[in-house]
């Protein structure tokens, strides 16, 4: 990256000529021999150009604009001028009759007005339009301008409609350079306004001026970038010298426009930007939106309360009180902790509110108080159940015998877990952010053509993101015939301050036919709670599959463990009876075999007068090592030697499991070598003769290798090959064995199989969680720190 | 206006006048490209893509014109719609070309189309990084100033950014150029 940065800092000096000629001429020759620079060079000389062509850009197309104005010379009779000043994003204009009465004050002047444009050399450009007022007639002008015309529009001066067609002109000024050009001034009074662009329009029949019916009154939208809820519709009047003068300003409805609700976004504030960070596609909505949907059965995980949505209109009392409550819930730093730890550790089996495959957590505490020790009880359940605790007993009992895995928690981070489920499971808490569910619920087809499909929602819908209170999408999903900027001062009173500047826009709401709007609220409420429950099932069978697996895996585990142990000790004591028997036998002592010992550590010591020479065959036998030990009353010195050897794996790193054994050729046993910082070495018993078996698997294959005889070579170095169970048997078979061991020995490479597969689980299992995890705060922005900051970058986010 | 005073204006910074004028030469454009599978849109970015290869060719001081203006523009916008054509997998015949139309264009056509492509790399960067670019290409202004006027913390951290902006800049334009892509910029 530094050298990156270093080239391409040489390259910009080389081609901007701050180089001197003699470090010029060597950056030329490095070029010459370095493709990679030459291509850097040739790269940045591009974006320099690039950067050029972006700054004439402007320039040109401002020219364009000009131009187009410029090609429609007006030829007109003159009627009305009407001004939209500082336009907001759609607005509605509705012009009705009395304009027309404007019109015919003011006909004259707009000849004079034409006059004044000509003498500047432009002109405003008319669209004129011949149109048949039997019909509805819709015109959109080159600027963007909407002119709807419904059907009876115009009248004669009998208050007629006309049937015959209409000439329509129409003028636009939208740019403050045509409008200046037109002549036309942005002043009211002695006022200077800002404008949002001005039009003019006139109809005619016979070259002679006729009315708009006042009760079908035209409508004209402006097109605009910013919306500014203090722009309104000024008249234009001519004044006595010449200059129009904007009167009479009124204010303007806005309406709301719905758009392809598919097209908006109303994922939490950076979501798809996450997902393109994690390298998933985030341009494939099918899967943004399911991934998205299936936080719903998180959010099932963590906010359980009871929130139903509310189904009266009661709800705005109510709701006050309870976002208030619950945003001081969530401040608290333990709560997210406790349920961060919680996720983690408990949530496969546990709910803090419902039965799962383990009872609900919530009320657990009072529950041990002075039945045990809760905290033992949740590290090591097993553990805690051998202490005889009858609690424990009777849970494990009720709960089918099911074991609850080992966790390794502290006691202070128990303690807060047991807050967590006790305050999560209370109704005035779980806020995390939106229930993906509910906004599924209203992000489809079915909501098309209402407040939710538009714009100005979808710029709410990220707040509403923000305040992690789903009573906020509530009450927009089901207020769909009430204006968006009364929804806006309703939120804004029930905490969400951020909603004030949405408040103040103004802005209206889409016209629904009569009930839908309750048809609607029906549908969101029957189809948020329908997801919920999907996902909610569908995250549940998941994580009881999940605990399932993982206590299987455990349940195997533990009895590999005891099989191995039982395997080992048993080896531990074939191994001190040679032992003890070369050392009688050196001593020259008969035998007395003792009785075979239960365990490694109670040997029965039958003879007080053989005690020393015991504990030292025990002492080296445990410790693997040599010893030397002289015997008082004969002289005599018995020796064991212990020698140590070392294995090498050719590879070692690929295989996903591996396991050393040594099968001493004297016992029907076999003994496995432990790995100590990465390398397998053991200490071999000169009694016996050593055969060296090793197994590994990697992806899905077994591979092995064995070496006969291998008493004390020191360092031996092995090549594993691929091999079948079959062929395993045959290499560790030794004449001492007994088939039931071979099996054993065998049955081990199973194990190691199965580990693979194991490791492979959890390897997906906690990738899975770790993408999922570093989603939760985006999807919740509540969930963690909070929302995620505003963009620093200087790169666009996609 | 004659076309040599059409250019000397166009070098000074009242080029606004000369380049609506200059936009008379449009309607011929658009004829050639709607006549030949294009829409009057393509004919516009056609058109301004050749303005902007004019505009920039009139500030350097060496420039003089071997043709018309009208011939220049027209003969830029041939040669790239034909090119655009060949990138469309048309089977075309050659579009009709004017008498006087200059012939060494084939090597500043090659450059502009690269420009062209650096142009849409950088058009999807930030504001900030755009920002910093002009000022720093552009108008020559030192870094010290830059990282004062778009809020950053000094030198260092200015020419760091102007580096980042490059980088990711490049990153843009070198899949556009695997993409083999000479399709017009998007207008804001």
């Amino acid at each position: 990256m530094r050298d990156e940065l270093n080239l391409i800092e040489l390259a910009d000096r080389y081609l901007r000529g701050e180089m001197n000629a003699t470090d010029s001429a060597a950056f030329e020759v490095r070029m010459r021999t370095n493709a990679e620079l030459r291509e850097l060079a040739e790269d940045q000389r591009a974006l320099l150009g690039g950067i050029k062509r972006l700054a004439l850009r402007p320039a040109v197309n401002k020219a364009y604009r000009s131009y187009k104005f410029g090609k429609w010379l007006p030829r007109i009779g003159g009627a009305v001028v009407i001004a939209v000043l500082a336009v907001g994003a759609w607005m509605l204009v509705k012009e009705s009759g009395h304009s027309a009465e404007a019109a015919s004050d003011a006909s004259g002047q707009v000849e004079q007005l034409l006059a004044l444009s000509d003498t500047t050399g432009t002109g405003l450009p008319a669209l004129v339009m011949m149109i048949d007022p039997k019909k509805d007639t819709t015109m959109i002008t080159p600027n963007g301008l909407v002119v709807d015309i419904p059907k009876g529009a115009f009248i004669d001066e009998a208050g007629k409609a006309i049937t015959k067609p209409v000439r329509v002109t129409m003028l636009e000024a939208i740019d403050g350079v045509d409008i200046m050009k037109a002549g036309l001034i942005t002043m009211s009074g002695d006022t200077l306004l800002e404008t949002g662009g001005m039009f003019y329009i006139d109809a005619q029949v016979d070259g002679k001026r006729v009315s708009i019916d006042p009760t079908k009154p035209l409508t004209v939208m402006v097109p605009s970038e910013q919306a500014d809820p203090r722009m309104m519709l000024y008249e234009g009047v001519m004044t006595e010298e010449g200059v129009v003068d904007w009167r009479n300003p009124k204010p303007l409805s806005h309406t709301l426009i719905p758009v392809d609700i598919t097209t908006l976004d109303f994922y939490p504030p950076g979501y798809l930007a996450k997902v393109a960070e994690l390298e998933k596609d985030a341009t494939d909505k099918r899967y943004t939106d399911s991934l998205y949907w299936s936080f719903s059965g998180e959010y099932a995980r963590y906010a359980f309360q009871g929130e139903a949505a509310p189904a009266d209109s009661s709800w705005t009392d109510s709701l006050t009180d309870k976002a208030f409550a619950r945003s001081a819930d969530a401040n608290s730093h333990g709560h997210m902790k406790g349920a961060f730890l919680f996720a983690t550790n408990c949530s496969s089996c546990h709910r803090p509110e419902r039965d799962l495959t383990g009872p609900a957590l919530n009320g657990a505490r009072q529950r041990w108080e002075g039945r045990g020790d809760i905290y033992a009880w949740i590290k090591n359940s097993s553990a805690y159940l051998k202490t005889g605790n009858h609690y424990a007993n009777e849970l494990f009992r009720k709960w089918n015998k099911s074991v609850m895995t080992p966790h390794d928690l502290s006691d202070a981070e128990i303690d807060q877990i047991l807050r967590y489920v006790d305050m999560a499971s209370s109704p005035s808490s779980g806020l995390m952010g939106i229930d993906p569910a509910k906004v599924q619920a209203i992000w489809n087809e079915r909501f098309n053509g209402t407040n939710i499909a538009t714009r100005e929602f979808e710029e709410r819908m990220h707040e509403v993101h923000r305040t992690c209170d789903n009573q906020v999408l509530e009450l927009y999903a089901n207020n769909l015939d009430k204006d968006l900027s009364q929804l806006d001062s309703m939120v804004v009173h029930m905490g969400h301050g951020a909603f004030a500047s949405f408040a103040l826009r103004n802005d209206g709401r889409v016209d629904l036919p009569a009930h839908a709007a309750e048809r609607l609220r029906n549908v969101y409420a029957e189809w948020s709670q329908r997801y919920a429950e999907v996902a909610r099932r569908t995250q549940e069978e998941f994580d009881q599959k999940e605990a399932q697996a993982d206590q299987q895996a455990f349940q195997r585990q533990i009895d590999r463990q005891v099989k191995d142990s039982q395997q080992d000790s048993e080896r531990f004591n074939k191994e001190f009876n040679a032992n003890l028997r070369s050392v009688y036998q050196q001593l020259g002592y008969p035998m007395t075999p003792p009785a075979p010992p239960r365990s490694a550590f109670a040997v029965p010591i039958t003879n007080p007068g053989w005690w020393n020479v015991d504990k030292a065959v025990l002492a080296a036998t445990t410790s693997r090592s040599s010893m030397s030990y002289t015997d008082d009353r004969s002289g005599k010195t018995a020796t064991l030697t212990y020698t140590p050897v070392t294995i090498e794996m050719a590879d070692k790193d690929s295989f996903s499991e591996l396991r050393v054994y040594l099968i001493p050729q004297e016992l029907n046993s076999y003994q496995r070598v432990m790995e100590t910082n990465g390398v397998f070495t053991e200490k071999l018993n000169a009694l016996f003769q050593y055969d060296l078996v090793c197994m590994g698997w990697k992806e899905g294959q077994l591979y092995a290798a064995s070496r006969q005889d291998i008493s004390a070579t020191g360092s031996i170095t092995l090549s594993m090959e691929p091999t079948d169970e079959e062929s395993l048997r045959r290499m560790v078979r030794t004449p001492q064995m007994t088939a039931s061991l071979v099996s054993d020995l065998v049955e081990q490479s199973r194990h190691l199989e199965w580990l693979e597969l194991e490791a492979k689980r959890q390897q997906a299992k906690a990738k899975r969680e770790e993408f999922r995890s570093a989603l939760m705060a985006v999807v919740f922005p509540c969930w963690g720190e909070g929302v995620p900051a505003a963009e620093e970058s200087p790169y666009p986010s996609h | 206006m004659s076309d040599q005073e059409i250019i000397s204006q166009l070098r000074t910074g009242q080029q606004h006048k000369a380049l609506v004028k200059l936009y008379a030469h449009l309607p011929k454009v658009e004829r050639m490209v709607r006549n030949h599978s294009g829409t009057r849109a393509d004919a516009k970015d056609l058109f301004q893509d050749a303005l902007i290869i004019l505009l920039g060719k009139a500030k350097d001081e060496g420039f003089t014109l071997s043709c018309s203006i009208s011939t220049y523009l027209y003969a830029i916008c041939r040669n790239r719609w034909q090119e655009e054509l060949r990138r469309r997998g048309r089977f075309t015949q050659e579009l009709e070309s004017l008498p006087d139309e200059p012939n060494d264009l084939g090597a500043l056509l090659a450059d502009e189309q690269q420009f062209g492509l650096a142009e849409r790399a950088l058009q999807a960067l930030g504001d900030k990084c755009l920002e910093l670019l002009k000022r720093f290409y552009l108008l020559k202004e030192p870094l010290l100033t830059i990282a004062k006027s778009i809020g950053l913390a000094g030198e260092g951290a200015a020419k760091t950014r102007k580096y980042k902006c490059l980088e990711e800049a490049r990153k843009r334009y070198r899949s556009l150029l695997a993409q083999g892509s000479v399709a017009q910029p998007q207008h804001p």
